[in-house]
């Protein structure tokens, strides 16, 4: 699939490479600073993570201070490249906490291996930190030292039918904890009414499960995973039951390890799940069901004095359940990039200039459902001013975290754990929470 | 331990002083792994001064460790094509490594030998590979299976010869699914590569292949869903089946694996006859879970947002797709919101129009220059698509015009020229508010359209008069387009308002043929010269210039914005190639890869045949439109919903129109080479692309061409610098 692998710094200059078929020269990187250029040089709408140049096909993905790229001559397919990419940049972040250029350098022999192990002949083989941990290790010589068996054999999850779990696991006490987080975007225009909005949901699980157990979860489920059936939604809690598009929890997206056939004949999740912690499922709902109104909704009006000062008047208010509480609220409020001298005055919590960000950021420690705040602020304005790029478009974000509640209501019914062979006794844990999500954000006019 | 102070170069000399220095110890791994290690490092820092180092490295396979090995492995593998003669040393100890019990170690001295491209190398690889395809250890097998891919690659007519890939197939019924999936991606490469073979698998085995789909890793299910795609469903019901079983694997966490249950999914359909409608809920399935691909990061939404377009092109009605999900955010890089504006303009119809409008509103008044322009170009391209939207978008329009910042009048100019074009006199007080703002505007293309606005559809004779005067006024340094839309613009004028009109067509056409260098300018001046003064016009017999006017002031053809939808051959072969690199570039697959393998769907009973939705003529429409009084939200809009377009090319419709503003004197062309003596080679070629450009109207006019030719070359050598008799 992909001829080559490329770590390259952020200039576009070669780390550390590796060919896997050799049908490519091998300085053909090396023209990769040139095209970066020409691509940052034109229009910067030009740019985008593929080029093709003189029969070459450049995949790239910029990641801290890093390029990683696959160099290929075939139409391959780059789905697959690209999703290799993005797990080999999470893979070698699970290796060494975090990668930058630095990581590169230190860690030279092991990325090496590494790239040896994850692809055979550029097609991507394993992808699973868990499983490549077992035998690619930072200290391997100790390992071995300590067995002076030199029969060394691969680990049996790479070709055993579970290639997620290794056999043998074994602990004292037997818990599973899961977290269902669901993180709202949602777009909102200057008059507080709702463009998009979505509901990204997910399910994870810490296991510390002896054996090879088998779960079974339970989700009050009913008319939430079933789309076409006539069923209505079940509750939400502040939908219209009327509405007569069914909920579309279709989209939902399960671990490796989750039965697919099982859910789609008969809509149960089972599975036998990796060892520690992994993400079980994610869904997206369109929410429109579940959110007639904002969460949070800010109001935000400015006023520009020319030359001298701007106002900022700001409210918020928690459009949730009254017995809910909204904690570690931020709510970043744009500025004009040269706006200084700044007067807070929030009715409540606490605000911060930033000026290398060119924004405020007012900060409400826990905000209960139903209250409605004030912020005023004053900001200087130098005297020469360009008057076109005064009030930039750019718009409020807002940050918050809701324990203890689902957007969509959904709920975890049970966890039935069962280990045929130890059958220990097993103790699951849940946590809901909703929090915003990348984009929550409100136009500003 | 940080191996960062062992990425040094160094020169072999040093690095075997100290290979010898660790040798000695009694427990020597440790020292030589650190040897080793700046040995990697100098493979990675492209050292070539090692290869001396060769038999110092092929002595350390001696030692009885896996680590060791590999690394010495991967000096040979780099450094042993250097130099073969050296090199040669190690294979007796790989093939002692493979009767060694240890499957790593077995598989790691195929890969090698299969590697290293030396002659000698390969002769061995391809003696023992068949025994190792039947290795009692899977990974054996699967490594195995690589190696004759890489083999295949160095020599393909040998492992031909050798019946390799009949050993690849029987790898297929392996009772190993990983041995499985990853022979199909072996064997795939191959394929791929080679024209003679081809994949085929049938009925049974796809069954069995898609029952591997459960328990397999994420890559393997790529290659088994991929594989799929070698299956021809020989019913619909199979097809169906295949259909249903692949549905699950649209829920797996790995976006790779989506794409391509989505790409094998689109590919049964063209067995199926309506699938939608057996599958309800077919579209809803495939429209989400592309959508919540959006959620990942830039790269992989620009994949599936350029996928989003491909299938919008040709499979409409397998999508279900809320216009909504493809608004842009603000942090989106710039070539996601373009990519996201060319969907949203495929995605508008009658029904979501109005929030469509409303947003790209937003759009146009972003600070992003460029961000602002591409979402006027939108409104212009939405208004020649939709009949029902062209009113509410010139509001909009003029609403923008009317803010005053040049580069959106500018935009907007374009934009205009191709909406009035499509609806002549509907838009008038666009004209107005347009011409209100004429000053801001000094791009080229934005003067070009407005020029050509004023001189086709301005009726304000004061106006228009004084805008040509004071865009005329610097002639001489315009660019060449310019010139040309300012002569055609003056002599239409001319026509219209003979007294008025006439100074400033004088002035232009004096400037043009005694001032400016470029033949091409020159030679268009001198044919309105030689139109305007025929003597059949100035004869007085019918009206004023009578024959000009008919030449001159005639109406432009129609333009649509489906003229160019892409050919269904060409569709057809690009959904065979969802999620590989064709469908990002969306160009036919030969032209970017020029050696790749034509894919087609392969005919079968079941195969349904490809509905080509052809265009209506644009023209029903807009006069059903005119006539029934502006029932723009009526059937005539729902067929142009369904139409499939071109993707909103990055400059929509100006080619076209410019051509449009060329209309009335690119059928003077091919005669130029009879009035002049002085055309270079560049004019030739620009006056070649002027016609080419034009095709449409040089029909229109071809009656009328030929008369009109043979008195132009009469004349020709007389009036060569002649002046106007009026003048």
């Amino acid at each position: 699939m992909a001829s080559q692998i490329h770590f390259l710094d952020i200039k576009g200059k070669p780390l550390l490479s590796r060919d896997y078929k050799g049908d490519i020269p091998s300085n053909t990187i090396e023209k990769f600073p040139l095209l970066l250029l020409e691509l940052e040089d034109e229009n910067s709408s030009d740019y985008k993570p593929f080029i093709n140049h003189q029969g070459i096909n450049y995949i790239f993905i910029l990641h801290n201070n890093l390029y990683l790229c696959a160099l290929t001559k075939k139409n391959e397919n780059i789905m697959a490249i690209i999703i290799f990419l993005s797990k080999l940049i999470q893979v070698l972040t699970e290796y060494f906490k975090s990668l930058e250029e630095e990581s590169i350098r230190d860690n030279f022999v092991i990325i090496y291996e590494l790239l040896d192990e994850m692809m055979d002949y550029g097609i991507p083989q394993t992808t699973d930190t868990k499983i490549l941990k077992e035998y690619i290790t930072q200290d391997y010589y100790k390992l071995i030292k300590k067995s002076q068996d030199h029969l060394v054999q691969p680990p049996n999850a790479l070709t055993n039918s579970i290639s997620w779990r290794k056999d043998n696991i074994f602990y004292k006490k037997n818990e599973a904890f899961l977290d269902v987080i669901e993180s709202i975007n949602m777009l909102i225009n200057a008059n507080g009414q709702i463009l998009n909005s979505e509901i990204l949901g997910e399910v994870k699980i810490k296991s510390h499960l002896s054996g090879m157990p088998d779960l079974r979860l339970g989700l009050n489920d009913k008319g939430i995973f079933t789309s076409n059936n006539n069923s209505n939604p079940t509750n939400g809690s502040s939908g219209s039951e009327e509405n007569a598009k069914n909920i579309e929890l279709e989209d939902i997206k399960f671990h490796q390890c989750v039965r697919l056939s099982k859910f789609e004949n008969e809509r149960i999740i089972t599975f036998i799940p990796p060892d520690g912690e992994f993400t079980l499922m994610s869904y997206r709902l369109s929410s429109t069901q579940f959110l007639m109104k904002p969460l949070i909704l800010v109001n935000c009006k400015t006023k520009v004095h020319k030359h001298s000062r701007i106002e900022i008047l700001c409210s918020a208010r928690a459009q949730i359940k009254k017995k809910s509480t909204a904690t570690q609220v931020e709510i970043i409020i744009p500025i004009p990039e040269d706006a200084d001298t700044p007067k807070l005055t929030p009715e409540y919590g606490s605000v911060k200039w930033i000026p290398e960000k060119s924004c405020l950021i007012w900060t409400l420690k826990s905000f209960a459902g139903g209250k409605q705040y004030h912020m005023r602020a004053e900001l200087g304005l130098p005297a020469v001013v360009d008057s076109e790029n005064l009030v930039s478009k750019k718009p409020i974000k807002v940050k918050f975290s809701i324990p203890y509640f689902t957007t969509s209501g959904i709920q975890v019914r049970y966890l039935r754990i069962t280990e045929p062979k130890l059958q220990y006794q097993s103790y699951p844990w849940v946590r809901y929470i909703t929090q915003s999500g990348e984009d929550y954000t409100i136009r500003m006019k | 331990m940080s191996d960062g102070k062992l990425f040094i170069k160094s020169k072999a000399t040093e690095l075997r002083t100290e290979l010898d220095q660790a040798l000695k110890k009694s427990k020597p791994h440790s020292k030589v792994k650190i040897v080793l290690k700046k040995v990697i490092a100098n493979i990675i820092l492209n050292n070539n001064e090692l290869v001396p180092l060769l038999p110092d490295i092929i002595k350390l396979l001696k030692i009885d460790d896996y680590e060791i090995r590999k690394m010495s492995s991967q000096f040979i593998v780099e450094y042993g094509p250097e130099n073969a003669a050296l090199a040669k040393e190690a294979i007796p100890y790989y093939t002692r490594f493979l009767e060694d019990p240890s499957p790593l170690l077995r598989s790691l001295a195929i890969k090698t030998l299969s590697t290293v491209k030396n002659k000698d190398f390969q002769i061995i690889s391809f003696e023992v590979i068949k025994k190792l395809l039947n290795d009692n250890d899977p990974e054996v097998r699967k490594a195995s299976a690589y190696c004759v891919s890489r083999l295949f690659q160095n020599d393909p007519d040998r492992a031909i010869r050798d019946q390799l890939i009949n050993n690849l197939n029987e790898l297929l019924y392996d009772n190993n699914q990983i041995v499985v999936s990853n022979t199909l991606a072996a064997l795939n490469s191959i394929t791929e590569t080679n024209k003679s073979l081809t994949l085929t698998i049938d009925k049974a085995h796809s069954i069995a292949l898609i029952s591997h789909l459960n328990v397999a890793n994420e890559w393997c299910q790529v290659y088994i869903l991929n594989s799929l795609s070698s299956y021809v469903p020989q019913t619909s019901d199979e097809a169906l089946e295949l259909i249903e079983a692949a549905l699950p694997s649209l829920q797996h966490e790995s976006s790779a694996v989506v794409l391509n249950a989505i790409k094998i999914i689109v590919y049964f359909c063209n067995y199926v006859k309506n699938p939608q409608l057996i599958i309800p809920s077919l579209s809803n399935r495939l429209g989400t879970s592309l959508v919540s691909l959006l959620s990942k990061p830039a790269e992989i939404q620009f994949l599936v947002l350029r996928n989003v377009i491909l299938l919008l092109l040709g499979r409409r009605e397998l999508i279900n797709l809320d216009v909504e999900m493809f608004f842009c955010k603000y942090d989106d890089p710039i070539y996601i919101k373009d990519t996201k504006l060319e969907i949203i303009y495929l995605l508008a119809n009658s029904q979501n129009i109005h929030s469509v409008i409303r947003e790209l509103e937003e759009y146009a008044t972003e600070i992003d220059v460029s961000m602002s322009r591409k979402a006027i170009r939108a409104f212009g391209n939405l208004s020649v698509k939709l009949v029902g939207a062209a009113q509410e978008c010139v509001e909009v329009l003029c609403d923008l015009i009317g803010n005053g910042i040049p580069y959106i009048v500018q935009e907007s100019a374009i934009v205009l020229k191709n909406i009035l074009r499509k609806y002549p006199q509907r838009f008038d007080f666009a004209v107005d508010v347009l011409l209100n703002q004429y000053k801001l505007i000094d791009e080229p293309d934005a003067k070009t359209s407005l020029i050509w606005i004023v001189g086709q559809y301005d009726d304000n004779q004061e106006r228009s008069i004084k805008i040509i005067n004071d865009l005329s006024s610097n002639f001489k340094e315009e660019p060449l387009e310019v010139q040309y839309a300012l002569l055609t613009a003056v002599t239409k004028l001319y026509l219209k308002y003979p007294t008025e009109g006439e100074s400033s067509m004088l002035n232009v056409l004096k400037w043009a043929t005694e001032e400016v260098d470029n033949p091409d300018v020159r030679d268009r001046a001198y044919i309105y010269w030689r139109l305007l003064s025929l003597d059949e016009n100035t004869s007085g017999d019918g009206g004023f210039q009578e024959k000009s006017k008919q030449i001159i002031l005639n109406s432009s053809p129609m333009i649509s914005s489906d003229n160019d939808n892409i050919d269904p051959k060409i569709l057809e072969e690009l959904e065979l190639n969802i999620g590989t690199l064709a469908s990002i570039y969306l160009k036919p697959v030969q032209h970017v890869f020029r050696l790749s393998k034509k894919k087609q769907l392969v005919p079968s009973p079941a195969l349904q045949p490809r509905i080509i939705k052809t265009a209506e003529p644009d023209i029903d429409n807009y006069n059903e439109n005119e006539n029934g009084n502006g029932n723009g939200n009526g059937n005539g809009n729902d067929n142009e919903v369904n139409r499939p377009s071109k993707p909103l090319p990055t400059r929509p419709n100006t080619s076209r129109v410019n051509s449009s503003s060329n209309t009335n004197h690119s059928h003077l062309a091919p005669h130029r080479n009879a009035s002049s003596t002085l055309s270079s080679r560049s004019s030739v070629i620009s006056g070649q692309k002027s016609l080419d450009s034009a095709g449409s109207s040089f029909e229109d006019s071809n009656g009328k061409r030929e008369g009109f030719a043979k008195r132009l070359s009469r004349r020709a050598s007389l009036i060569t610098n002649r002046k106007l008799s009026k003048s």
